[in-house]
């Protein structure tokens, strides 16, 4: 999102592709606000709500795909874009798909597990870090969002993506310490050893999230 | 690997770098080819043959990395323009990881047993890797496309996407009869390993997916 991109953009033209990574950041940021759906429903053992939940964030992880994919034809073939602006806008896209990725992750593992048979409080340490997690994209979601208008603006927005990814860093260390000392001998290890990847996926959602922060960074430090 | 740097490619040292990087994307195919040949012979029980593919494998894996090495030097000596140099090593890096991955699949299938697991089980992850075969193919056609292609390349990108989802759904076909496993027999140990060599087994497919990334990247960047 270099000085030239953002002129481009003021430009107002090639409006399709700007369009196509607003929706796919809408994309993403549905796919984590519906996984946190998808963990409530769980959580309440409310089983067809969860698999409802699960195929409609399949289906949004697959569209924020589909875009992608359209936004690299489109750079190639309706691009009068400068080189540097389309890298960063592929890249952007990128790190941003991870976070959709990531959340279908987490839905996947979920969908394997009888999840409304953990421990509340288990189930009280997932339901935080989704809410959190919904918090952390929302607040990227602005970040990028105000690249192109105030940079300092997303700078700040970039720094609280990362203070909200240390604060889930806490809740899954919480969540793993859980592990050690809730009952779980009604459990088999395959079903542990799951539990224990879905907890890891969710936290790769926030990775990702400050990967994404990251990038944003680079922008804005590139653009001044 | 822009349009500039093959048609300019003339000079005799640079067309060696070029030739060492499709030595090296060979050299993964391979790796990617023997450990699909070593999951076969796994769950076949037939342990010395398991063994030899473990050796063929991890011998390819370590000629990559050394021919990696290698490219990076010829490429400080090449009269390359540095973003080309930067497009070239970014590309080598990230098939290497599909390499690196194929052999940390290896090294885990080397010690599992797969006696105990239950026949749907074994087929899980040999579809898998069969999967990993025809995606790192797909992938190795859509670097070769770049310097002709661009559209063409993209459209093989996809391909390679297209193939890591279904990676991806084998994937989960098989943690979800691990999910239901009968742990008898099997020590927590082995279940660990195994979960492991299924995310090794997918992570060679995700690698496919990340260079392919980069292909779209150097392709939209460039042409």
């Amino acid at each position: 999102m270099s000085r030239r991109l953002l002129d481009w953009f003021s430009s107002r033209r090639e409006r399709q592709v700007l369009e196509s990574v607003n929706r796919h950041l809408g994309l993403t940021e549905d796919c984590v606000i519906e996984l946190e759906k998808m963990i409530e429903a769980a959580s309440r053992g409310n089983l067809e709500e969860k698999k409802r939940s699960f195929e409609r964030l399949s289906k949004m992880e697959s569209e924020a795909d589909g875009l992608r994919r359209t936004l690299a034809e489109d750079l190639l073939t309706k691009g009068t874009l400068p080189p540097d602006a389309r890298t960063d806008l592929m890249e952007l896209v990128r790190t941003m798909d991870w976070v959709a990725d990531w959340a279908k992750e987490s839905g996947r593992i979920l969908d394997l597990l009888e999840f409304e048979r953990i421990p509340e409080e288990m189930k009280g340490a997932a339901e935080k870090m989704a809410g959190e997690l919904k918090n952390c994209v929302l607040t990227l979601r602005r970040s990028i969002n105000s690249l192109t208008r105030d940079p300092e603006a997303a700078l700040k927005l970039a720094y609280e993506v990362e203070r909200i990814e240390e604060a889930i860093d806490d809740m899954y260390a919480d969540a793993r310490g859980f592990f050690l000392t809730l009952d779980f001998s009604g459990f088999g290890v395959p079903f542990l050893i799951l539990l224990n990847m879905f907890f890891d996926a969710l936290e790769m959602v926030a990775d990702w999230c400050e990967n994404t922060s990251d990038l944003v960074r680079v922008l804005v430090v590139r653009f001044h | 690997m822009s349009r500039r740097l093959f048609s300019w490619f003339s000079p005799k040292r640079s067309m060696k770098a070029l030739d060492m990087v499709q030595e090296h994307l060979k050299l993964t195919v391979g790796a990617v080819e023997e450990l699909s040949k070593m999951m076969k012979s796994a769950v076949a029980g037939e342990k010395t043959e398991m063994e030899k593919f473990f050796e063929s494998l991890s011998k390819m894996e370590m000629d990559a990395d050394a021919l990696r090495r290698k490219i990076s030097e010829e490429l400080t000596k090449g009269e390359f323009f540095p973003e080309e140099r930067e497009d070239l090593m970014e590309l080598v890096r990230a098939v290497d990881w599909i390499a690196d991955w194929s052999r940390e699949a290896g090294r885990i299938l080397d010690v599992i047993s797969f006696e105990k697991f239950s026949d749907e089980m074994k087929i899980a992850t040999v579809n898998m890797c069969e999967g990993n075969k025809e995606c790192v193919t797909v992938l190795m056609r859509c670097i070769q496309k770049l310097p002709e292609s661009a559209e063409e390349a993209l459209n093989l990108a996809d391909e390679v996407e297209l193939w890591e989802e279904k990676i991806d759904a084998l994937y989960d076909q098989a943690r979800r009869i691990m999910s239901k496993l009968d742990a008898e027999g099997v020590t927590v140990g082995q279940l660990i390993l195994l979960n492991m060599g299924l995310d090794a087994i997918e992570m060679v497919a995700d690698w496919c997916e990340n260079t392919a990334d980069l292909v779209r990247v150097i392709a939209v960047r460039l042409h």
